[in-house]
């Protein structure tokens, strides 16, 4: 595999630097809890703008071809070079999404758009979801506010719930595979729910999910959850996970809004 | 996604070999279609391992270009499954290439591993090579049939027969073998020659390693 493109390297680099605080209480991982999920998304990025890539070439290629022979389509030259346009865009609509993380670098927190956040990750996540063929519901609650937030971290936790979701998932015979992403008010809290159709988890994985090292998967490390629940505690809110009544669960967290609304209950 | 794959209208005549793309992404599937029907080539572009299998497939010379990280399983993993039944040659796409992952393919039968993106100049030089490794599996497949058609019209005795003469044994030992006489056995191996359709007994013997045909244990002297 060829080196990444020096960019990304940028990425690596910040949020390297932002999850350094919750590495520094993994003291017991071997290994950087957060480089299996970084190569991951490197290797996701380089895919997502290498398809495009390789589309407007061989479309370029046809358009070539078509205007080679006798008496050249026209029709098709024009819709190969439509695509190619398509194509540049979608390319760089993927650079754009990286260079919104980039924007918020560093371990500050500020105040962040959720639903923006959750956003612009399943537009990373999107080509992830669709190779695994599932179907993703999207419901954000428009009056939701902003909450203080370190926007790579919180990611961080949204990237673990989503694959977690779509790995949950991959023995299911069950069409279609369900992933969910909700946000709600809930008192003085913002809920970020994510929900997949998939076998569930049984008493024992619902007693140790939580706990480092604990795994269901053939190939997890076991801190993906772990390493959640210590951000979105470091958040002041909280992470847990229920079944549902239909198979599959439901992960979700909190984060206190920063302008919670007039309560009408309580 | 539509299920059953895309034809495009040059897929319809006959002549032209065809092409099968899958690919999960739709905007290089597009490309690929353009590339290659101005070609000449006639395209079936699947979105899905699924999508290809039910395609309608034409009885032409054809191969198989295939993305590597496909859903439902990759790409690879079609390879392992169509290992038990006829299919085109393959050629695989990949974003990537890693050495394991060619290395595997090319074992298993892979014609070509192409990076994405690919020149047109690779990918039309490594589907010649499938297309006319397809015409000589098909060509081969046809005798086959043929032969297997012949040798459905032998009578039982002459079935008995044929092996016994193709393993190398004397007339004398395989009239032995069967409890009749020599003049009996030449009878029978001479119909045998005709209805095969072979005009020596080398030729006899390749037919009968095409079909694959259980010869009898001779002891070695």
């Amino acid at each position: 595999m060829r080196n990444p493109p020096a960019w990304l390297a940028g990425v690596c680099g910040s949020l390297e630097v932002s999850t350094d605080p919750v590495h520094d209480s993994q003291t017991t991982a071997s290994q950087p809890p957060h480089a299996m999920t970084m190569r991951e998304l490197i290797a996701s990025i380089a895919h997502e703008v290498n398809q495009p890539l390789a589309a407007i070439v061989a479309n370029a290629d046809a358009c070539l071809s078509w205007l080679g022979t006798d008496q050249p389509d026209l029709a098709h030259v024009r819709e190969a070079a439509k695509r190619i346009i398509r194509d540049g865009y979608r390319a760089s609509a993927v650079l754009s999404s990286i260079r919104a993380l980039l924007k918020t670098s560093g371990p500050a927190m500020s105040e962040l758009n959720l639903n923006q956040v959750i956003r612009d990750i399943l537009e990373l996540m999107r080509n992830e979801l669709s190779r695994y063929d599932v179907v993703l519901q999207i419901d954000l609650c428009k009056q939701l506010g902003g909450v203080w937030g370190n926007r790579i971290q919180l990611q961080q936790v949204l990237i673990n719930l989503i694959k977690n979701a779509i790995e949950s998932m991959s023995d299911s015979v069950v069409r279609p595979l369900l992933v969910r992403v909700s946000t709600a008010i809930q008192g003085e809290l913002a809920v970020v729910a994510v929900e997949d159709s998939g076998s569930g988890f049984d008493a024992v994985a619902a007693e140790q999910m939580f706990e480092p090292f604990f795994t269901t998967k053939r190939e997890g490390t076991g801190v993906g959850l772990s390493i959640c629940r210590s951000i979105v505690e470091a958040h002041g809110g909280v992470l847990c996970a229920t079944r549902k009544e239909s198979p599959g669960s439901v992960f979700q967290f909190t984060v206190p809004l920063i302008h919670p609304p007039i309560s009408t209950q309580n | 996604m539509s299920g059953g794959g895309h034809v495009t209208k040059s897929a319809m005549k006959p002549a032209n070999p065809m092409v099968y793309i899958v690919d999960d992404d739709a905007g290089v599937r597009e490309a690929l279609d353009s590339l290659l029907t101005s070609a000449g080539m006639g395209v079936v572009a699947c979105a899905s391992t699924r999508d290809y299998f039910r395609a309608p497939k034409p009885d032409v010379p054809s191969c198989l270009i295939l993305d590597v990280g496909l859903p439902d399983g990759g790409g690879i993993e079609l390879q392992r499954q169509l290992r038990t039944e006829d299919h085109p040659p393959i050629i695989f796409l990949s974003g990537a290439s890693d050495i394991p992952t060619t290395v595997r393919a090319i074992k298993a039968g892979a014609v070509d591993f192409l990076t994405k993106p690919c020149r047109k100049a690779d990918l039309l030089a490594a589907i010649e090579t499938a297309i006319a490794q397809d015409c000589q599996v098909r060509a081969e497949r046809a005798e086959r049939m043929r032969l297997k058609h012949r040798h459905s019209c032998l009578t039982p005795r002459e079935r008995e027969v044929l092996p016994l003469v193709v393993g190398g044994l004397l007339n004398k030992q395989a009239a032995a073998k069967l409890g009749i006489s020599e003049t009996t056995l030449q009878i029978h191996r001479g119909r045998v020659m005709r209805k095969m359709e072979a005009d020596s007994l080398a030729q006899l013997v390749r037919m009968a390693s095409m079909l694959a045909l259980p010869l009898p244990l001779t002891k070695s002297h």
